[in-house]
């Protein structure tokens, strides 16, 4: 479970990496802050998913004993 | 500095979370619950005043940070007579679960943090619709998605909302990510991630890969949340873990803002002469109408049928959103409100079986309508307007969407709408059989009528649902302002760029 988690953290930062590159063109000759400003709001927003995913994590491993998130199918459909 | 309406909400996030410890020390628990209900209220009744503003400045009122530049090139609001529509919707269903929230979550702990993540959800939304630029729409989106998987898992005690909330979380996190990260192509292309000059710039671009690319990624993104059909997969769990009005909140509300986001990006990003969605999405549609019929009629778990159903009705909205006329968008956004009502009602009912009877299933509540008359009633006119009965709300959007759909060629999607529509009468037939025709299969000693309180609730939704369907007229026509703003992609434009 926790290691899904580090994965969204990777698409994050992906996602952020992209907006960082791009900034270098989309005016010529500098950067554009506009990215930098959203970056940073991104990783924050990152941060808080993490934090409520670990959360929950927690319970879940008090009501199965494991963090193997195959074991969590439990509901039918 | 947001709009009053937005700016009510988050002030009394703040009081709300103060009160809440105020009423621990002072031992008056329903003190958050109040302050949270007075916030909803008063942040509603501010709606009227957004609106008149807007038909003051000729359909759209832009705000902006007076410390930024005279233009808005970041971060900034932009409502139209769509998101005016949307905000009302949001904050009318949310005063109503909080409402019901103050009997049925009597018996919890931790009812500060439940009223204060309410807030902040239906602020997230109400944010979402406001939003004039994809940034901001972003940040909303994420107040949205992560309050509602802390309200998923909320009774952390059992093991049913855990596993529900934990895939809930990754889905909808993989795809606001997802949605992230076509964010950045979109901002490598143009420089800008401004709704109005995005629109101009992508509208000059040749139609490369990299559009189709991040045109396939916003509707995988905001499909998660939307559920259309191959990410629907978390929708029932999460319905069906979720206490009662937030299975109403999530039904009623939340997937209505991943269909609003589908409306205002496609729409404005992606003209049809450029790149031809619409054809795609109508599969997508359809594929979600059949798949949600199909796991609806073999559930036996209450809450889940219902959540499939949901699945079902977000199929016909998306439907609409592909026909991509006047009067097909009529149609969606008058059955956004409609279906909103609607799967409302009829979660909000189901949850005062589960508060009396504490159990799901099916086959248990047989003939609970001899126990609980006033609330089996109720439920039966949600289910009646759920499956189209002529006279009630649900009919009069389905047939709008129909027609739409038969007035711009496009016969053999439209009947097989219709048969779907004609599927989904016979589940909602089968449990108002179930509940009041059938003798019942245990006894029900001591089940009482639901509290004053939740039925309240229950009997305004109840006569929403008659009201627009008896008189429609004035819906429609907000309905129909509402599209002809979200079409109006040059007036858009020009509001920003003037």
């Amino acid at each position: 479970m926790v290691r899904l988690l580090i994965s969204l953290e990777i698409m994050i930062s992906a996602a952020n990496i992209n907006f960082i590159a791009f900034s270098a063109y989309a005016v010529p000759g500098s950067t554009h802050p506009l990215a930098h400003a959203l970056v940073i709001l991104s990783i924050a927003i990152g941060g808080c998913i993490l934090a409520i995913g670990l959360a929950i994590t927690l319970h879940a491993y008090k009501h199965y004993k494991t963090l193997d998130v195959r074991k969590l199918k439990r509901i039918r459909w | 500095m947001f709009t009053f309406t937005l700016d009510t909400l988050f002030f009394f996030i703040i009081i709300t979370s103060l009160t809440g410890l105020l009423g621990r020390k002072i031992v008056f628990r329903r003190l958050s619950a109040m302050s949270a209900t007075v916030g909803f209220a008063i942040s509603l009744a501010s709606l009227p005043l957004l609106y008149n503003q807007i038909l003051a400045s000729g359909g759209i009122v832009t705000i902006t940070s007076e410390l930024l530049f005279m233009r808005p090139i970041a971060a900034c609001l932009e409502i139209d007579m769509l998101s005016i529509f949307m905000a009302a919707i949001f904050l009318f269903i949310g005063l109503m679960t909080c409402v019901y929230s103050i009997r049925f979550m009597e018996h919890d702990t931790g009812l500060v943090e439940y009223y204060t993540l309410l807030l902040i959800a239906v602020a997230g939304m109400v944010g979402v619709s406001f939003a004039g630029d994809f940034f901001t729409l972003f940040i909303f989106w994420e107040i949205m998605c992560i309050s509602s998987y802390a309200l998923v898992a909320f009774r952390k005690g059992k093991w049913e909302p855990v596993e529900a909330g934990f895939k809930y979380l990754i889905m909808g996190s993989a795809g606001s990510i997802i949605v992230l990260y076509a964010m950045s192509l979109l901002y490598g292309m143009a420089g800008t991630l401004n709704f109005a000059y995005l629109s101009t710039r992508l509208s000059l671009m040749s139609n490369d890969a990299w559009l189709y690319l991040a045109l396939t990624l916003i509707i995988v993104g905001f499909g998660v949340v939307a559920s259309i059909a191959p990410f629907h997969t978390w929708l029932p769990d999460a319905h069906a873990a979720a206490p009662s009005p937030i299975s109403a909140m999530l039904s009623g509300i939340v997937i209505k803002a991943g269909a609003y986001a589908l409306i205002r990006c496609l729409l404005l990003l992606f003209t049809p002469e450029q790149i031809a969605w619409q054809s795609v999405l109508a599969i997508f549609a359809i594929f979600t109408m059949f798949i949600g019929n199909f796991m609806a009629l073999l559930q036996k778990d209450i809450k889940r049928l219902l959540a499939f159903s949901s699945v079902v009705n977000m199929g016909y909205i998306i439907f609409a959103l592909s026909i991509r006329t006047e009067q097909g968008l009529t149609g969606g956004i008058f059955h956004i409100m409609n279906h909103a009502v609607i799967k409302a009602l009829l979660f909000l009912c189901v949850g005062s079986f589960i508060y009396r009877t504490e159990t799901r299933n099916l086959e248990k509540l047989t003939g609970i309508g001899r126990k609980m008359p006033v609330t089996t009633a109720l439920f039966a006119i949600g289910a009646l307007a759920a499956a189209g009965f002529p006279g009630l709300n649900g009919f009069m959007s389905e047939i709008t969407i129909v027609i739409a759909g038969i007035d711009v060629g496009w016969y053999i999607p439209t009947a097989l709408m219709l048969l779907n529509i004609l599927f989904s009468i016979a589940y909602y037939l089968l449990l108002i059989h179930t509940f009041i025709i059938k003798r019942p299969a245990m006894n029900y000693e001591g089940i009482k009528e639901s509290p004053k309180s939740m039925l309240a609730v229950m009997v305004i939704l109840a006569t929403s649902c008659v009201v627009i369907g008896v008189y429609p007229a004035p819906f429609i026509s907000f309905a129909n302002a509402a599209a002809k703003a979200a079409l109006n992609i040059q007036a858009y434009i020009e509001a920003v760029i003037g």
